[in-house]
């Protein structure tokens, strides 16, 4: 047990301290800056068109995208619909930028901060549409996981996955979110690696190592050479000719484009 | 045969420490005598009736803990020429144990057990030293290749050479166990003992230790150290080849000659552990120190650290993860 307790103590120390840090942190923190609006052409946020929601529902959704927006100052729009006719990605990517263009959204300008999600139940569509510091914020794979995160559960509880929508939205854009997490499962990933690394080097052991050489019993310490001789014959050379190509790469992310409309959008979507 | 203090009859041993006989009963240094007398089948101090195994040459009284050496195991065709005495006692061979193996975490807690360590032996070994005087030979086509670019082209050139190689190498004394209890593989790795301290066979350095007689013979064993020669012959011949990409031979002829054999005793401390129905083998060199043996494992004391510092990563993960959170 004293072994134990000893060979862990630095890292004993370590959960200890960051503990006390954290419940510092958390016990001392102070309410978060509020922004302030400078656009207001659209007081609306929720459009269930698609009827998958209870009057309560949209009410409590409301609510909290009133809260979570003043927090972030970011307009923050949910949109259903139950159209058969946009059924591929492209349509439902141009109706959610059209959407978000003609009522002017952007909580500090039309066509400003903001995002839209929109889910079309008729055929499991949706995309989620970034806009100013939204789109400058996500990235391709925080869209991905973003709609995957909504996807889960939005069939069997619609209110669940869109109220995840908006905190999962509001927490990436508050203050405290600009600096990224560590996901958890590469905590996991790590521990697995640093933990096995640790096993490996603690089981491996040698039998013994040989310690003799060549010589340990050479008489002397050295051979006699009666002939040692390395005599160059002949030499030749060849020559190839290098082929030289050049290869191209391309590159993106966040799902950026230019709406009908001529404003800036990201995004990206998905099906459920 | 058994060694007796001229001065209290208790039973003197050899003390590594001391680099001489000593009376651990009453501290006198070098006042052994020779009893001569025992048999086999009796212990020389008490009598009691001693069942060694059927190469012992030297064994410890279970019944009053005398040292014994067995005279028709150490005389005659079992007569060895040399014997090296023990340099490391017992109580430094427990250290080097615990030396080597008091950072492995996932030992079996009593596997440094003094109660354990002290079970250890020092055992004589039987080895044959055999003395070679080889030839070696050696032809070879040997290439050199250096590769330059110059614009879009790149140019290899090749240079051939033609190798002679001839070599006299005298190998010296050249251990191969002649004990069929302790396996060869074990016995190479605890070499080189440095035979500067090896001295002509006298019993009284068996007296404290156990002891065997050859039991694999000198014919049989020669092949063996012969290849040993050959090997190192073969590597002392590679190391006067440099500074080539490919060596292609075309001759390769090593005459290895016996010279002498010696017979001898060499000294090994064993430490035999048990744990879950196993035998762990440990052999520690018994002039030098060198250790051979691979520790067991204990499978739950490994959980219970990999589980400890897994949990311990995972918290200060989801810690970090939470200050950044919180900020």
């Amino acid at each position: 047990m004293k072994k134990y307790l000893k060979h862990f103590c630095f890292l004993f120390i370590a959960v200890g301290i960051l503990l006390v840090i954290y419940i510092a942190v958390f016990l001392t923190k102070k309410p978060a800056a509020v922004y302030v609006r400078t656009n207001a052409q659209e007081e609306e946020r929720v459009f269930d068109y698609a009827d998958k929601l209870t009057d309560e529902e949209e009410e409590a959704l409301r609510e909290l995208i009133a809260e979570k927006e003043v927090l972030i100052g970011c307009d923050i729009v949910l949109v259903t619909i139950n159209d058969p006719s946009i059924d591929s990605d492209y349509a439902i990517m141009n109706y959610a930028d059209d959407f978000y263009d003609e009522k002017k959204y952007g909580f500090n300008a039309p066509w400003g901060d903001g995002a839209l999600y929109l889910d079309n139940w008729a055929n499991g569509y949706c995309w989620f549409s970034t806009c100013g510091r939204v789109e400058d914020r996500y990235s391709s794979q925080d869209i991905d996981n973003l709609i995957e995160e909504v996807c889960l559960t939005v069939n069997y509880d619609p209110y669940g996955a869109y109220k995840t929508y908006v905190e999962s939205l509001s927490r990436k854009m508050s203050r405290r979110g600009s600096v990224d997490s560590i996901p958890f499962t590469y905590v996991l990933g790590a521990a697995f690696i640093i933990t096995f690394a640790y096993v490996i080097i603690g089981v491996a052991h040698n039998k013994g190592k040989k310690t003799t050489t060549a010589n340990t019993y050479v008489e002397g310490g050295q051979p006699l050479f009666n002939d040692r001789r390395d005599i160059f014959i002949t030499k030749h050379t060849t020559s190839r000719h290098i082929d030289r190509s050049s290869g191209g790469s391309g590159g993106g992310g966040g799902g950026h484009h230019i709406s009908s409309g001529g404003h800036s959008h990201g995004g990206g979507g998905g099906r459920h | 045969m058994i060694f007796k203090c001229k001065n209290c009859g208790a039973n003197t041993v050899w003390s590594p420490e001391k680099d001489s006989m000593f009376c651990p009963h009453c501290d006198s240094i070098d006042s052994e005598e020779a009893v001569n007398g025992s048999d086999l089948f009796q212990c020389a101090a008490c009598g009691a009736p001693m069942q060694p195994k059927q190469y012992d040459s030297a064994t410890k009284c279970e019944h009053c803990g005398a040292y014994t050496i067995f005279e028709e195991r150490i005389s005659g065709e079992y007569l060895p020429h040399l014997i090296l005495p023990f340099k490391v006692g017992k109580q430094k061979a427990k250290e080097l144990i615990k030396q080597e193996f008091g950072k492995k975490l996932f030992l079996p807690s009593n596997f440094l057990k003094e109660s354990y360590l002290d079970k250890m032996e020092g055992d004589y070994i039987p080895f044959f030293l055999f003395d070679f005087d080889c030839r070696y030979r050696f032809a070879a086509k040997a290439k050199k290749i250096r590769r330059w670019t110059t614009g879009d082209t790149e140019y290899t050139e090749t240079s051939i050479f033609q190798i002679y190689r001839d070599m006299d190498v005298d190998f010296s004394r050249i251990p191969a166990d002649a004990s069929l209890a302790m396996p060869d593989g074990e016995m190479d790795l605890l070499e080189p003992y440095n035979y500067g301290q090896m001295t002509g066979f006298e019993p009284k350095y068996m007296s404290g230790f156990f002891g065997e007689r050859y039991s694999v013979s000198k014919e049989a064993l020669e092949p063996r150290a012969k290849q040993k020669a050959r090997n190192d012959a073969g590597a002392l011949m590679r190391s006067s080849i440099i500074g080539y990409d490919s060596v292609t031979p075309e001759m390769d002829d090593c005459q290895c000659r016996t010279t002498a054999e010696n017979y001898a005793l060499l000294p090994v401390w064993n430490y035999i552990y048990r744990f879950k129905g196993k035998d762990y083998f440990f052999r520690l060199n018994g002039q030098t120190g060198k250790l051979v043996g691979k520790a067991p494992i204990s499978i739950g004391k490994m959980a219970g650290y990999a589980a400890t510092l897994f949990g311990c990563i995972v918290a200060i993960g989801a810690l970090i993860n939470g200050i950044l959170g919180v900020i």
